[in-house]
């Protein structure tokens, strides 16, 4: 059973949709719209005034929000279980093949730009992340995920019962399971399975949503800086932290996910491969 | 002059291996005011067609169902995700094909 009170709007270029039981008060929303602002005005890439865009510019250390600290922590557990795979260094490769702020999605080089590794070159002390090199993140793999939850903990001051979800990825705390369809990422007007969730997030990622031309897709290889050519079409992950969820998305395809439950616990998940055989440890 | 700083206090902890609880207290002048104790266990249980066809433990390929044929309160998927990265693809191929 769906919540009574919805409260849809449109952030960081994805449409969220609240779902509560009882209705968010003009505070409540304008605390929630606040706190993906300070959130984007950090960690955007797309934006010139972030600090991620203005760190790129010189070497140094930056003072950022509390959030670094859960995901920047993310980050090196990830870089460490994908062995390198996944690094929000990704940002200039990305840039390159055209997924830049003004998404221009034309690679301006055919050679890809190698990223450095997070652990090599940036530490983090406290709420500060020291560059040795002038790099440009990309938090684009658990960042949504991570945002899903600031939310979502944001709410659950005030409500026992809420979904927050951000774009197809969610945080579920309810009373009643929730029906959630798992999108066909060859069709997107059917479903290939649905999960019933209560308390937990369930995340997704696929490379075909956002493809913009042959072998060019977000989801980067970091050890070569090129989209990766893995026969994984789409992802889901289901965790207690939509941080965990979307983590966990992002690093199934480079990682089997029984080397990743060594550093990320037990988590369910499901993905399908290009020639539409699945894998899953569902129920 | 109190111990403990009065307040909310929220503790995650883990029973039996793998389950997990939240637990929350109140203080108040060094007293458990409140204590709130939820199962934080996510609750998944997987149905129609990948649960009949992983029963047998057999890969198999994955069949679609219209999204209007079934209840769901989400969907769970990256198509909504860049609403931003679609309009610019829309507007390069319109572009490209003036």
């Amino acid at each position: 059973m769906a919540l009574a009170h919805t409260y849809n709007f449109e952030a960081i270029g994805t449409p969220w949709t609240i779902d509560t039981s009882k209705p968010l008060s003009l505070h409540e929303k304008q605390e929630i719209h606040a706190l993906i602002d300070n959130f984007d005005r950090a960690y955007s890439r797309f934006r010139a005034d972030s600090l991620v865009s203005i760190a790129r510019q010189k070497r140094g250390s930056y003072d950022f929000p509390a959030t670094i600290g859960p995901l920047f922590d993310a980050y090196s557990a990830l870089e460490r279980a994908t062995n390198g795979a996944v690094n929000p260094l990704v940002g200039e490769a990305l840039e390159h093949l055209g997924y830049d702020a003004q998404y221009s999605l034309k690679p301006v080089t055919t050679q890809p730009v190698k990223p450095l590794r997070l652990h090599e070159t940036v530490t983090r002390s406290g709420n500060t992340l020291t560059l040795q090199h002038p790099v440009l993140l990309d938090f684009g793999a658990v960042g949504k995920g991570y945002l899903v939850d600031l939310v979502a903990e944001y709410i659950a001051q005030h409500h026992e019962q809420y979904v927050v979800e951000a774009g197809g990825d969610m945080r579920i705390a309810t009373s009643e399971p929730y029906t959630v369809g798992l999108e066909n990422p060859l069709d997107t007007t059917e479903v290939i399975g649905t999960v019933s969730l209560q308390n937990a997030s369930i995340c997704a990622s696929s490379p075909n949503r956002r493809t913009w031309g042959e072998g060019l897709h977000h989801i980067i290889d970091a050890r070569t800086g090129k989209p990766t050519t893995s026969d994984i079409i789409a992802t889901w992950a289901i965790a207690p932290s939509a941080l965990q969820a979307d983590a966990l998305t992002s690093a199934l395809f480079f990682t089997p996910a029984a080397e990743l439950q060594d550093t990320f616990g037990n988590f369910t998940y499901m993905l399908i491969k290009s020639d539409g055989r699945v894998e899953h440890n569902i129920g | 002059m109190s111990k403990y700083t009065n307040g909310e206090y929220e503790a995650e902890g883990l029973y039996a291996g793998t389950k997990s609880i939240i637990v929350k207290l109140t203080l108040d002048s060094d007293k458990i005011k409140a204590v709130e104790v939820t199962p934080n266990t996510p609750n998944i249980r997987m149905s129609f067609s990948l649960q009949k066809k992983f029963a047998a433990a057999v890969p198999d390929e994955v069949v679609g169902k219209p999204i209007d044929d079934v209840h769901l309160d989400k969907l769970a998927g990256s198509s909504k995700t860049t609403q931003g990265f679609n309009a610019a693809l829309d507007k390069i191929k319109a572009d490209a094909s003036k």
